[in-house]
């Protein structure tokens, strides 16, 4: 039986499709029978985000509307053995589904696969009850920016009094630099504020556009901090006890050195 | 000794900044942005809740529905600034239940509503918004109601009320 997990954030724009396809990729990686679930209709991303724009035949309205069977709306991904999309519908809107039919279909995937991983859109409206209508777990990304941790925290208080306890926070695009220089708010200030357990800090860097301008997830690239970032809180998700590796804090003899010639 | 040259390069680099950091300005707004965010519930809500909370007290004491007062607010700190959400309940009080028989609850109602308009003349016009005919006002701080029982504990507070005049 697998485990459905939403990644959400109430305002756009912070990494939740980025954040979805990355640790999609690495659980599928890990061996992992995965699929992604995009329920952003009328604004699909996850597909062009993965590189899987052009082999969209059918789509999640499809398969709740049995236009097609589930199977034959799934996008196998080449790169990864077991890693599957199921596409959003681009030309239909949040309506299209509802609440009742995301349950249904989170449990016939439940069945087939390790991971679903459901991509949720912005806001707090039908498509995100749509998205956490099945969800087991929730991890949710913010930013250290101002409006992003407002919506974080309004979008864990309507988590919570749904059925999904204990939402994990990732943030996401932390600058070390402007960090430490006090211009950008701590991963410790916004655990504070926010209360909820921390997953993950994920860097920002430029890796992120570069392999997304491919349609690669950024773990392949193998340079990449952001990549690391994302392969460490799929560990995580795998039940593994790491302590959460925060940018520009890093542990070791080298990084220590570095930092002394800092600013 | 590296640990040592470091603060010091750390120290004259850090003297040349401004003092304010536009993370602590961040965080204080969104501390108290969270705060209103997250007292913030829905009238239907709070209706029901409030609803739920008389008929509780209507069990052991006579309240005048029309004028009880429950709204979520914030607590306020001692430096002005806004802290936990808590719940505020005004319940004006009518009559209280006892097991008193009622010549004798008459009685004394009468000698405390006596008390209280002496009370009410003295109290500066803009403090209350009390009827007459209410005994006594509840207020409850930090969640928890603080409702007068019987005759002996009502009397106590009014003792407070004159203290504090």
């Amino acid at each position: 039986m697998g485990e459905v997990i939403v990644i959400t954030s109430g305002k756009g724009g912070v990494g939740k499709t980025t954040t979805t396809a990355n640790l999609g990729s690495s659980l599928a990686e890990s061996g992992k029978k995965v699929v992604l679930v995009d329920t952003d209709i009328g604004l699909r991303n996850l597909d062009v985000v993965m590189g899987l724009e052009n082999r969209i035949v059918y789509d999640i309205v499809d398969v709740v509307e049995e236009k097609c069977k589930l199977r034959q709306a799934l996008i196998k991904d080449k790169r990864f053995e077991e890693l599957f999309l199921l596409p959003a519908a681009q030309t239909r809107d949040k309506s299209a589904i509802n609440e009742e039919q995301m349950i249904e279909l989170t449990k016939k995937l439940k069945e087939e696969f390790d991971y679903i991983l459901i991509d949720c859109p912005a806001g707090i409206e039908q498509g995100f009850k749509n998205a956490i209508a099945g969800a087991d777990r929730a991890i949710v990304v913010t930013t250290a920016e101002i409006s992003a941790i407002r919506d974080a925290d309004r979008i864990i208080g309507l988590l919570e009094s749904s059925e999904i306890k204990n939402p994990e926070l990732v943030v996401n695009r932390l600058r070390p630099n402007m960090v430490r220089k006090g211009e950008m708010m701590d991963v410790d200030d916004i655990v504070d504020l926010l209360s909820v357990d921390l997953i993950g800090v994920v860097p920002d860097d430029e890796y992120i556009i570069t392999q997304t301008n491919k349609g690669e997830p950024v773990i392949k690239n193998k340079k990449a901090p952001s990549g690391k970032a994302y392969i460490e809180i799929a560990k995580r998700i795998l039940g593994e006890n790491i302590d959460v590796t925060i940018p520009g804090r890093e542990k070791g003899f080298w990084a220590k050195f570095k930092s002394w010639f800092r600013k | 000794m590296f640990e040592n040259i470091a603060k010091f390069f750390k120290k004259l680099v850090k003297s040349e900044q401004p003092e304010t950091k536009s993370k602590d300005t961040a965080k204080e707004r969104l501390h108290l942005v969270l705060m209103q965010d997250r007292a913030n519930v829905s009238a239907d809500f709070l209706e029901l809740m409030k609803q739920e909370i008389i008929e509780v007290i209507k069990k052991y004491i006579e309240v005048d529905d029309k004028a009880i007062d429950v709204r979520l607010t914030n607590k306020v700190e001692e430096d002005g600034t806004n802290g936990s959400p808590f719940l505020y309940a005004n319940i004006p009080i009518v009559k209280v239940k006892n097991e008193m028989k009622p010549q004798e609850q008459e009685k004394e109602k009468k000698i405390e509503d006596n008390k209280e308009n002496s009370i009410e003349e003295k109290k500066e016009e803009n403090k209350t918004d009390k009827d007459s005919n209410e005994k006594e006002n509840t207020e409850t701080n930090e969640e928890k109601s603080k409702i007068v029982e019987n005759n002996e504990e009502e009397n106590k507070t009014e003792e407070v009320v004159e203290k504090e005049e």
